[in-house]
Formats: C-alpha cells, structure tokens, sequence
C-alpha cells in the first residue's frame, strides 16, 4: 500500500477517499495541520488532507465575500492551489491556517476590486434549517438579509466582520491574516458590526437572535 | 467610570467576552440605567448572533477531486515543474554566480590595469594594525585571486568563460524579465506565495 509506504498511516490516498468528506480526518485522530504541511511538501497526494480539513472553511468565507457560488468555488480552488505552490514559502514555525486563510482573503478582496463591488445579491443561496415550513421560510428570509447586509458593505469591514464571525479567527489570528496591528483591527470590527446592525435596521429586522 | 462615550468600546469588549468581572458589572450597570446604551448592546448583540447564526455553505462535493487533480498536474507536468526550479534554483545559483565572477577576479582586474607592478597585493600596516590576523587572512585570499586571475589569463580560458557566463546570464535574465512582464501576476504568485 503505498500509504503505508510513504507513513502516511490512517490516511488513504485521495482517489479512495475523495467523496462527500467534511472537515474532519476519517480516523478521528487529529494531527496538527503543520505536519500535513510537511508531509505534502514531499508527497503531493497528502495534500488532500489539507484540502479536506479546510475546503468548508474557506468556502463558506469566499461564499460570504462574494456572495456568488461560482465565485466561491474558483476562488477556494485557486487558494488551495496557490497554497500548496507556496509550501516551500511556508515557515516552520508558523501556523497553516492564517497563512492559509490570508491567501483566501487577499484573493477575495483581489477579485472584489476587479469586479468592482458589483456583488450579485440577487443568487444569495441559503442552506436549509430544519424545522416546520414558517420557520424554513423565516430563516431563509432572515438569511437572505444578513447576506445582503453583508455584502453591501465595503470589504475592508467585511472581511475582519467574517473572518471573526463566520470563520471564528481569534484577534491574533486576524491580525495576520490582515496584515494590520491589532488596533485597527479592532476598530474595523467594531465599526464593521455598528454597520451591519445599522443596515439590519434599515431591512426592518427587529428581535433577531 | 462608564459614560456613554466610552461605552460603545466596552460594549464590544463585552460582546468579544475580553471584559473582566468588574468591567463587565459595571457595564452592565450603566447599561441599565441608559436606554441608549442598552439599546446599542441590544442591536449589535442581534447583529452578531445573526451573523453568526448563518450556517457555513458546503462547497460543492467535487471540489476535493478538483484541487487535487490540479494539484497533482502541477506535481508532475514537467513544465511547471522547470518553472519552479527556474525561480527557486536557477536564478539564485546564477545570481550568487554573477557575484562571485564580479568579486573573485575584481582584486586581479585591479592588477592588470596596473601592469608591471608587483603581482601581490601589499600589505599595508593600516590593514594590518586595523584588522590584525582576519585582515592578513582576506589579504591571503586576495592575493590567492590574484594569483588564480595570473594563471586563468595566461591559458586564455578567462576570457572564454567569461563571456559565455555573462551571455548566459543576460539570457537569462531577458528571459525572466520578459516572463514576468507577460504575466505579473504569476511571478508575484511563484515569489511570494
């Protein structure tokens, strides 16, 4: 087996495991991603990984900057291909996931500034929730809101809104994945959430939460 | 104390679960005695408990086949494996190359021009006094390139590589510039990423 071959134990090669997987490794034993990193440095395939553990993740941040899925979906491949070109870059001792991270947002904002904003907020996809029709229906509604709200604001308060909120990346995690001092990310957050819940108020959402 | 100007940055501190206990208290405090702050708290409390109430989107369920297909192109596509090699080896061995033919017969080249003078390079007491023993060491090597220039001038072969070194790395660096001015945009990729 050439997963044993190359010590890859408790991995299998992407070709046998490639579908419908989520984030999470198959055999809940969950190695540091920076080990994964060294490991697709020599042996391409192990990669998958990687690309596995992450692909929701950067997906859902790419979908929500763009609010377009075709968008989305070029933008997450090109991140992980530029990734993956880049780990010979990557330092030892860094982290894997703002480095990752931050190639998907410099794409998102790079991509944004080329398309000049003209965000479609008219293919707005919503994920369904469980629960009887009203409340599919509200929640869809209520979805389609806080999208729209989001995209209608300008990226540099967009993207610390969802690296922090949708992507759940600490201050100092932002702080690299910005590039910017932890001050100015704080006040672009803040001021990034007075105007999402200004523009909320604007769409008449009352009592959310 | 807390006023209302300075509780918009404690609302978030609190919203960001960075108050301490006290702070929090006595947050919480002015807020309910303030209908403007407590209203504030209220809307972007809502506003993040929306936002974060949004489900991740699952990309599409080919996604993992298609980047590790990618992947595996540029792994073994033997073109964009030269790329690499090109920007990651090839230039800087030609650069750290270039140095060395500018360094090694510099202090020979000085020699020549001044031909008919002793083939050493002197030894000077300032150099001496200034840089004791590792000064006496470079002049070493110095005189070592001057001697390595004597015999390389002497066979002709110095002039041969000579030129066929800075030819090739003219060539190359032609080709490189005009790589990167066809697409900037991937040399930043190759350099940076």
């Amino acid at each position: 087996m050439v997963s044993e071959a190359l010590g890859l134990a408790g991995w299998r090669l992407p070709s046998l495991a490639l579908a419908g997987k989520g984030d999470t490794p198959n055999d809940g034993v969950l190695e540091p991603d920076e080990v994964w990193v060294e490991r697709a440095r020599r042996h391409p395939d192990a990669f998958a990984e990687l690309v596995r553990r992450f692909q929701s993740r950067i997906y859902s941040l790419t979908y929500r900057m763009t609010g377009n899925r075709e968008d989305a979906r070029d933008l997450t491949q090109d991140a992980f291909i530029r990734a993956y070109d880049g780990l010979s870059t990557f330092r030892p001792n860094g982290r894997f996931s703002p480095w990752l991270y931050r190639i998907a947002v410099n794409l998102c904002l790079n991509h944004l500034r080329r398309r000049r904003e003209e965000t479609d907020l008219g293919e707005i996809e919503y994920s369904l929730r469980s629960g009887t029709l009203e409340e599919v229906v509200e929640n869809r509604e209520m979805e389609k809101t806080v999208a729209r709200a989001i995209l209608s604001m300008p990226t540099h308060y967009r993207s610390p809104l969802l690296l922090r909120h949708i992507s759940g990346l600490s201050y100092e995690e932002m702080t690299q994945v910005l590039d910017m001092p932890l001050g100015t990310v704080k006040t672009r957050l803040h001021r990034a959430r007075e105007l999402l819940s200004a523009r909320l108020r604007l769409e008449g959402v009352e009592g959310i939460g | 104390m807390i006023d209302c100007k300075n509780a918009g940055e404690k609302i978030h501190e609190y919203l960001d679960g960075s108050l301490d206990e006290a702070a929090r208290r006595e947050l919480l405090g002015h807020v309910e005695a303030c209908v403007s702050c407590r209203a504030r708290l209220d809307q972007w409390e809502q506003a993040v408990s929306a936002l974060e109430g949004l489900r991740p989107i699952e990309p599409p369920a080919t996604m993992l086949h298609q980047v590790m297909a990618l992947v595996q192109e540029r792994a073994t596509n033997p073109k964009l494996v030269w790329r690499k090699l090109l920007y990651r080896v090839f230039v800087p061995a030609s650069a750290a190359l270039g140095l060395l033919l500018l360094l090694l017969p510099s202090s020979g080249l000085l020699h020549l021009f001044s031909s008919g003078a002793d083939t050493t390079v002197p030894t000077s007491d300032v150099t001496s006094s200034v840089l004791g023993e590792s000064g006496q060491a470079l002049q070493g090597l110095a005189n070592q390139g001057v001697d390595l220039f004597d015999t390389m001038l002497t066979s002709g072969a110095i002039a041969q590589v000579g030129v066929v070194l800075g030819a090739c790395l003219i060539l190359l660096a032609a080709g490189v510039l005009l790589w990167h001015l066809l697409d900037r945009e991937r040399t930043r990729r190759m350099l940076r990423v």
